[in-house]
């Protein structure tokens, strides 16, 4: 008599193919700047952002159960810190030294919101070391609002986050430094204060000796967007197989039973919640590195970095990792084809549309898929195997 | 600094951050009045709550003006706006509730938050094809510009009337709530939805009433709102978060408690803005909210469950 013991695998032939299929095109994104055309650059950096920020938004509601309506906070506060290691502080900032104290920042004649020590200005920092700070300084800012937001529950969590994001947005459109509520750019002379955006751009002119300046840091930031967004999809994939993501779905069945059976909910949400920030706060980083200037309105956009987001989410499908794939898809799509149509008609639609899936079809597109033929690209149940 | 100090040092100048701050307040609390009421009863948060608020200042706007093109006295239109209003609003609560919002009611806490989201930018985007986004303001008449004398300075007319109608409308909820039949039904699907099924109430209906209901007090906040300031199509956000914030300060469930979580609100705005300067107005408030947040999480008055 043979005993037979069962094992247990997550993937399946379908889920390997589908990863070869990703990896490959990333590979090929990666050689879209050899076409040589802006317009595309823009439209594939544009694409991976909302692809991040919608699989990042789907991990944190779909998955932790913790609806945020203020992850534009994070996309915003990434870009200002950005902003603040490209800063030269020998050259002018709109400040004099001479009346400004270089511990405390206070002075004479010095407002609050002028008020900045010269240690807080190590700039110019190189692009790549600056948005990795906005990773961690993303991280450091979950902290403290996961203080605030998590004494919340549920919808008011919701709203809670709504309005931290409205106060870091006030507070950054009062510092001087960084423009006010009025702008300031990033200026190509920055970018190129470093030697592998040289590089990059001798790179180009073999190709194309017409080739600007301007197309080379394009090109340099989609590189920075891909790697950004791969890292996070496989990252998210990565978590929702592993242990955390079977935490997660016991803790969206049953808490007080998950809890029982050892999950530490509250400090998985935590985590979870300090971790999308700080990506958040990455892409957001990446996103601001063009000439077109940094604006808190623009930067901390409600519709752009949240409202959007949700509704690419819920369409493509919320709680499952190919939703936000699809819902990206369909959105940029969309979104391109209708470009004739007044900005606030097709907000209508979406919204409708929004209304639409949420009441008929809660799991989104993906979901129906799912549900007809229990297909899954990205697999993430565990199946019984029986050893014969 | 000099300011903050000159402030703090001046009872006449802390006698105005109160009585501006409470009339603003009161503006406040009207706009949480219908928030609370939701959430009390079918613990729907509402994201288009403020967009409510504003599309009502809209149609009030409208009748107004159409009222005034008929000639009547300016100071009447915006009382006779609300009354025409009153039952628009109110139906249109109870389709939306009957219509879309009771569907969405459940343990997921996701599909009425996104559904109510979705609301909110389609109100918004709604209006601003509509109205355009100049901004508009309802004329009050004589109304609008006269006030007490109260020796050193005017206090006007309409602080005093946003005032009192908070009270008045709170008071108004609150003998709803607890004197009526309609009342107890509220009441009785708040403490359990389907023991009161089985009673015999049909909760789907008695949901869309309290929309309706919490659609009246919308139209009285919008009208107020909409006679102290002017307002455009996308300031429903920014009225949605005082409202939550009085709320929250004031204590999840407390009607009476949404007054001093407006005032609260109010008075940390003024002094704010006065201490510090116009721009930090806002921020005051908030940092306000948040430091009640950190000290009581269940806000000033609590109710003893939820």
């Amino acid at each position: 008599m043979t005993t037979s013991t069962p094992s247990i695998r997550q993937n399946t032939s379908t889920g390997t193919l589908a990863l070869i299929v990703f990896v490959l095109a990333a590979l090929l994104a990666a050689c879209l700047p050899l076409l040589g055309n802006t317009l595309a650059l823009q439209w594939g950096k544009e694409f991976l952002m909302l692809l991040a920020l919608a699989s990042l938004w789907n991990l944190l509601a779909g998955y932790a159960g913790l609806v945020s309506v203020g992850q534009q906070a994070f996309v915003g506060f990434g870009a200002y810190v950005f902003l603040h290691l490209t800063l030269d502080p020998s050259k002018s900032i709109g400040q004099d030294w001479s009346q400004i104290d270089p511990l405390t920042g206070l002075g004479k004649n010095i407002t609050l919101a002028d008020a900045f020590p010269a240690w807080m200005f190590i700039g110019p920092v190189h692009p790549l070391l600056s948005v990795l700070a906005a990773l961690v300084f993303g991280a450091l800012l979950a902290i403290p609002v996961s203080w605030i937001v998590f004494r919340l529950r549920g919808p008011y969590f919701a709203i809670g986050t709504w309005v931290v994001a409205v106060v870091i947005q006030l507070i950054i459109g009062q510092l001087g430094w960084l423009g006010k509520g009025t702008g300031t750019a990033i200026s190509l002379d920055y970018a190129f204060g470093f030697g592998d955006m040289n590089a990059v751009h001798s790179l180009f002119q073999n190709l194309n000796p017409d080739s600007k300046k301007i197309f080379a840091r394009e090109a340099y930031r989609f590189w920075m967007m891909l790697i950004a967004t791969v890292l996070i999809l496989l990252a998210i994939l990565a978590v929702i197989r592993s242990r955390i993501g079977l935490a997660l779905a016991a803790i969206r069945d049953n808490e007080a039973a998950a809890s029982s059976l050892g999950v530490n909910a509250g400090r998985l949400k935590l985590w979870l919640f300090v971790a999308v920030g700080a990506a958040t706060a990455l892409v957001g980083a990446i996103g601001a590195f063009d000439e077109s200037g940094l604006l808190p309105m623009k930067n901390f956009s409600l519709l752009e970095y949240t409202a959007f987001i949700i509704f690419i989410v819920v369409i493509g499908g919320i709680g499952s990792f190919e939703g936000p794939i699809i819902g990206t898809l369909i959105y940029f799509v969309a979104d391109k084809i209708l470009t004739g149509l007044v900005g606030e008609y097709f907000y209508i639609v979406l919204g409708v549309i929004g209304i639409i899936v949420m009441l008929f079809a809660p799991k989104g597109l993906w979901g129906l898929v799912q549900e007809r033929t229990g297909f899954a690209l990205f697999p993430v149940r565990r199946i019984v195997v029986l050893s014969k | 600094m000099e300011q903050l100090f000159e402030v703090l040092t001046s009872p006449l100048r802390l006698l105005d951050i109160l009585i501006d701050g409470v009339s603003s307040g009161a503006q406040y609390a009207l706009f949480a009045a219908g928030l609370s009421l939701i959430f009390g009863i079918m613990r729907l948060v509402n994201l288009a709550h403020g967009d409510f608020i504003i599309l009502a200042a809209y149609i009030l706007f409208a009748i107004s003006w159409a009222l005034g093109a008929l000639g009547l006295a300016p100071e009447l239109n915006p009382v006779l706006a609300l009354v025409l209003a009153a039952p628009i609003l109110f139906a249109l609560g109870y389709a939306v509730q009957r219509g879309v919002l009771n569907n969405t009611l459940g343990k997921d806490i996701l599909p009425p938050l996104l559904v109510t989201f979705a609301l909110s930018v389609i109100i918004q985007n709604g209006l601003f094809l509509v109205f355009s986004p100049d901004t508009r303001s309802i004329d009050g008449g004589a109304l609008s510009t006269a006030g007490i004398d109260i020796g050193y300075r005017q206090v006007p007319l309409l602080s005093i009337i946003t005032v009192a109608v908070a009270v008045a409308v709170i008071g108004g909820l609150q003998t709803l709530f607890f004197r009526t039949p309609l009342g107890r039904d509220f009441r009785a699907v708040s403490d359990d939805p389907e023991i009161a099924q089985l009673m015999g109430i049909n909760r789907r209906h008695v949901f869309a009433l309290a929309m309706g209901v919490a659609m009246i007090v919308v139209a009285i906040a919008g009208v107020m709102f909409g006679l102290a300031g002017s307002f455009d199509p996308y300031l429903g956000p920014t009225r949605l978060l005082s409202a939550f914030e009085a709320v929250i300060i004031g204590g999840v469930g407390s009607l009476w408690g949404t007054l001093a979580g407006g005032a609260i609100l109010g008075i940390a705005e003024q002094f704010g803005s006065r201490a510090f300067g116009e721009a930090f107005k806002q921020i005051s408030g908030h940092v306000a909210f948040l430091l009640i947040l950190l000290i009581r999480p269940r806000g000033l008055f609590p109710r003893a469950k939820d």
